[in-house]
This record gives structure tokens, sequence and C-alpha cells, in this order.
């Protein structure tokens, strides 16, 4: 399970490294998944693993079925959707994430979302670090 | 051994007709649940073996019964997981064979081994299947025997809580809440199909209750999640 995360980590990283670049790919977002991420107006609402699918190349479905929500601790799941949501959406901070990816801790992937701030408090970027399961 | 072939494909095909209200022979095996074990894989590929044998042998209304936890328990991954592929199952239904319901049942708590004296059924292969034409070629055994059709699709809250309230209903994931949840990855049996309407006919593994008045199975629209287009695999027994 943990090969199509290690592939993708690769790819977010390069991707929301900056405030800029992720400036950039939350536009993309947006237009995906709409301005908060919850879809309508034949937009899908944001489900973890769906904005990252098109920069699948060698198993999206792979990365889908791997991705749904049957594979995940459900608070940590939801606690990650929420972060990344939020954080791309329209009225979101905005601030780079960084994915790391760990394998085979448990039956369940978790995910530990922890927000890097400044001197002054303010959040300047996510680090999320992913365990799969087994 | 030269199977038939056919320069243009029937318009239709169902190997279960009274699942969609139709009459008709049937050639596939009531439909079973797989219960809160995400064995669905194992329960796919019975049906499919199940299925191809009862055409094989021209069986209608089929009552053979394969132990879908023989497979699941002892080539399987366990119970809480979600990436057991069907051609790992089909592997060893061809190297090693499983044996039928009444010499292992349900709950048999782990993998026991075989014996002697239980009747043992090994596929003679299987073929991974490239494309809906292909689907539909195994179904009606044009070009390859028949067979009905394992295959994985992706897995939507919406296809879990499916009211299947009349038999005009085909399950389309796109046209669902768009906050539709995705469970994961869900291995199925495609029994038929309609190019009229653009569906393939499902034997699924959540009992008889689910479903509405399909009692097990459903239809589900051409090319949604990923159903004809990722592993489709047909049996050859």
């Amino acid at each position: 399970m943990a090969s199509s995360y290690d592939n993708m980590a690769t790819v977010m990283n390069a991707k929301f490294k900056t405030k800029a670049s992720t400036q950039q790919e939350a536009q993309k977002f947006q237009n995906k998944h709409g301005p908060k991420g919850k879809g309508g107006v034949g937009k899908p609402a944001y489900r973890f693993g769906n904005f990252a699918e098109d920069d699948v190349t060698t198993d999206k479905v792979k990365w889908l079925i791997d991705t749904g929500d049957r594979n995940w601790d459900t608070a940590a799941f939801q606690q990650l959707e929420t972060t990344i949501c939020d954080n791309l959406s329209d009225t979101g901070l905005q601030v780079p994430m960084k994915f790391t990816v760990q394998r085979g801790v448990g039956q369940k992937s978790k995910a530990v979302v922890t927000p890097v701030k400044d001197a002054t408090g303010a959040i300047v970027s996510y680090q999320i670090d992913i365990f799969c399961r087994t | 051994m030269a199977y038939p072939t056919a320069a243009v494909l029937p318009t239709s095909y169902n190997l279960c007709p009274p699942a969609v209200g139709d009459n008709g022979p049937n050639y596939i095996t009531p439909v079973r649940d797989q219960g809160a074990c995400n064995s669905c894989t194992a329960y796919a590929v019975v049906a499919a073996i199940e299925g191809a044998i009862s055409i094989k042998n021209n069986v209608t209304n089929p009552t053979m019964h394969l132990s879908e936890d023989n497979l699941f328990e002892c080539a399987g991954p366990g119970c809480d997981t979600d990436a057991w592929y069907p051609d790992e199952a089909l592997s060893f239904c061809q190297s090693t064979g499983i044996t039928d319901f009444a010499h292992y049942p349900r709950g048999s708590g782990g993998c026991v081994p075989a014996q002697a004296s239980w009747p043992n059924t090994k596929i003679a292969g299987f073929t991974q299947l490239q494309n809906a034409t292909d689907i539909k070629n195994c179904l009606t055994g044009t070009g390859m025997p028949a067979s009905p059709v394992v295959t994985l699709l992706l897995y939507y809250e919406s296809l879990r809580d499916w009211p299947g309230t009349n038999f005009n209903k085909i399950y389309k994931f796109q046209e669902n809440d768009p906050h539709d949840a995705r469970i994961g990855g869900h291995a199925v049996c495609i029994v038929g199909y309609d190019d009229q309407h653009q569906y393939w006919i499902c034997k699924n593994s959540f009992g008889t209750a689910w479903g509405g008045v399909f009692h097990g199975f459903f239809k589900i629209a051409y090319g949604d999640c990923y159903i004809d287009s990722y592993r489709m695999y047909g049996v050859v027994v």
C-alpha cells in the first residue's frame, strides 16, 4: 500500500514547497473542488486523494483505492482532509505543506498534522506525517 | 480448442436474466453475503468460477457452492484489508484449488488444511481482459471460453447504500451527491450487459436484502467507477 503514497509524497512536496507554489496549487484546487473545496455546480467535493489523482501516472485507481476512507483511522482521516481543504480554500492560509510517508504501522493508516509556527505564533507551514497501514 | 467467433457481438446478454426481472436460462449461483469481512475478492472469484462451470456443463439455476472462506482464509491477506487483487485469488484457485462450502463452511476460524476426502475444484486458468469488448467476448464465449467476469471498481458510499428501487435503475456515481465518500475498492462479478441502455449487470456479495428489487445484483453504467477499465478477469474451467 505504501508505494503509491511514496510516489505522491514526492510529487506533493514539490507542489507545496513554497508559499507561491502552494498559492498556485490552491487555485487549481478551487477550480476543481470549488472555493471552499466543498464542491457544487458540477464540481465534486474534495476528498483526500482526488486532488492528487491527476498527478498519478502509474496506477491512478490503486491510488484512489488506497486513499479510500476504509483504510484509514477515521479521526485522523478527517483531520487530514480538513487541514488540506482549509489550507487550499479561498480563505485559507495557503501555506506550504510537507508530507512524509512511513510504512506498515498498523491495520489502519494514520496521519499526524503538525502546524509549524513562527515567532509570532502564526502558522507558516504544515508538517503532515502519513503512517501507512501494513 | 476453438471457440465460436462472431463478427458482431449481441447488443445485450445476460447470464442471469431473473436478476433484472427477465425470463431466460440462469447460469449464476445465488447471491451470498460476505458479512463484515473485506472478502469481496473471494466472493467475486467464486461467483465467476461457479458461473463458468455452470455454463460449461449447461446447468441452469445452479446450486453448487464452493467455499469462499477456503479461498479467503487460506490465500487472502486477512479480514481487515482492501488490497487483495483478483489475480492472486485466481492463481490460488489454479494452483491449489478450493473445496465446497459443505466441507469448509463459514466461521472455520483460520485456514483449515484441505483433507484428501474433500472435493477440490481447480480452474484451468484465467485471462486478464483489457477493455469492455473483451468483457463482452468473455461473457458470450466469443473467441474464448464463456465466463462471468471478475472486476474491481472504486467503491463509494452511494453504492453501499444503493436502493435499487426499480429494474430501470442504473447506478452511476457521477449522478450522485458530490459529497459521496470514497470507501476504497470493491470486487464484484459481471454477469451481463446492455448496449442500448449502456450498463453492466453485476452480482454483488452483500446478501439478497441489498439492492432493492435486484436482490443482491445491480446495474452500473458503462465506464463508471473504472468497472470496465482497471482489473477484469475471465476464468477457464
